[in-house]
């Protein structure tokens, strides 16, 4: 056993340790399709503080409360901005001033007809977890406070983004989607792949489009 | 023979040594307690591991998608995915982690668990470059609300124990 492997097997005993019950474990993890790097610029150590990522941060501290059991609201549009010099992103960076954080629960389901299995959409919740706007950039190395307008901009452009999330999950509601299947494990492998559909589409309405929807926007932001 | 074995011996050699390195990164996924209680988010342990003799690129493990399936004991199964997805309206840079290292985080994930009895459940980080996670067999509870990780765990009687065969009266 090589003694890279070392560190992980720690954790795990430390992990289990931690926790009274052992998980079960019913496959060992696949193979990852990264690709590897060759630069050499990180130093991530084992266990360091800055790796530790929130579970509030994560879970908006309250994730159940706002969950919709039935799907058909769109939650989170009455929470706060908080308003920071920076955002903190211990893992990964920002090159924007503002950032919502959602939660996408879908719920594929897949039934049996006549003529095969279909496919369709049985609960979409999204929830607005948490939203943030900078009030400093950095301009050639230098932080300096970013104008009322400008964080007023990034307010505009957060809540724009909240509601394309609002229209995408109000149209994708009933949403089916096509085909059929002749056995259910074929469905059941196309209601994953609907359900990875639904998460890839909702990423893609995050991504500023149509354009001249966001130009004014971003232009105001970037005004000091 | 022997010439012919070398070549075979060189062939390996060569297309072991070209290959990508695809087990580049594990994620590990581990769960705080094997009982899914009814309101309460499942917390987790995530760690990351680089398992190359090279820097990796890992994606920001904020955001995540989890993928669930609920089956009953009896083997049955909900026709249904289910999807837990963090996403954020800008998205997320990776970074890279150094060869031999591994890092941690955790998450809560709300699970519904309606009338099944076990959650079958594994999550995947990137988007492009996409990690898969090891699949973690949950259990229902239906019976308490917040039990701890640390609490005890009832045993339920067997139907053949004198527990269950006794009666308040003395016999069953």
């Amino acid at each position: 056993m090589s003694l890279r492997v070392l560190p992980l097997l720690i954790a795990l005993a430390l992990c289990l340790a931690a926790s009274s019950q052992a998980a079960l474990f019913v496959a060992a993890p696949p193979a990852s399709t990264a690709a590897p790097s060759t630069s050499e610029n990180a130093s991530t150590a084992f266990f360091e503080s800055g790796s530790e990522s929130q579970i509030g941060l994560l879970c908006g501290n309250d994730p159940l409360d706002k969950t919709d059991p039935t799907g058909l609201d769109f939650r989170g549009e009455d929470v706060p901005f908080q308003f920071v010099p920076k955002i903190a992103r211990k893992l990964g960076q920002l090159d924007e001033f503002g950032e919502t954080e959602f939660s996408l629960d879908a719920k594929v389901r897949y039934s049996p007809t006549a003529d095969g299995f279909v496919v369709r959409m049985d609960k979409l919740n999204i929830t607005i977890l948490s939203r943030q706007v900078q009030t400093e950039s950095n301009v050639r190395g230098h932080d300096r406070a970013r104008s009322q307008e400008a964080v007023d901009a990034t307010v505009k452009h957060e809540k724009l983004h909240g509601k394309d999330a609002k229209d995408f999950h109000d149209a994708n509601q009933t949403r089916t989607f096509p085909g059929r299947y002749p056995t259910e494990k074929a469905a059941e492998k196309a209601a994953n792949e609907a359900g990875e559909q639904i998460m890839r589409e909702f990423k893609e309405n995050q991504k500023h489009v149509p354009a001249e929807k966001w130009q004014a926007i971003l232009r105001e932001e970037r005004s000091q | 023979m022997i010439r012919t074995g070398v070549r075979i011996g060189v062939l390996l050699y060569l297309i072991l040594a070209v290959a990508p390195n695809v087990n580049a990164l594990q994620l590990l996924l581990v769960p705080q307690s094997v009982y899914v209680l009814p309101d309460t988010p499942s917390k987790f342990d995530v760690y990351v591991y680089n398992d190359t003799k090279h820097s990796a690129e890992v994606p920001s493990l904020e955001s995540f998608v989890a993928t669930y399936v609920l089956r009953s004991r009896d083997g049955g199964k909900e026709m249904a995915v289910h999807k837990v997805g963090r996403v954020f309206s800008h998205s997320l840079m990776g970074h890279k982690l150094a060869p031999g290292n591994a890092e941690h985080t955790t998450m809560e994930l709300p699970i519904d668990t309606g009338q099944y009895d076990l959650v079958e459940l594994d999550i995947h980080v990137g988007e492009e470059v996409k990690v898969q996670s090891n699949t973690v067999l949950l259990l229902a509870d239906r019976t308490s609300k917040g039990r701890g990780p640390g609490a005890k765990v009832d045993k339920p009687a067997p139907a053949s124990s004198p527990k269950a065969a006794v009666t308040p009266e003395g016999k069953s």
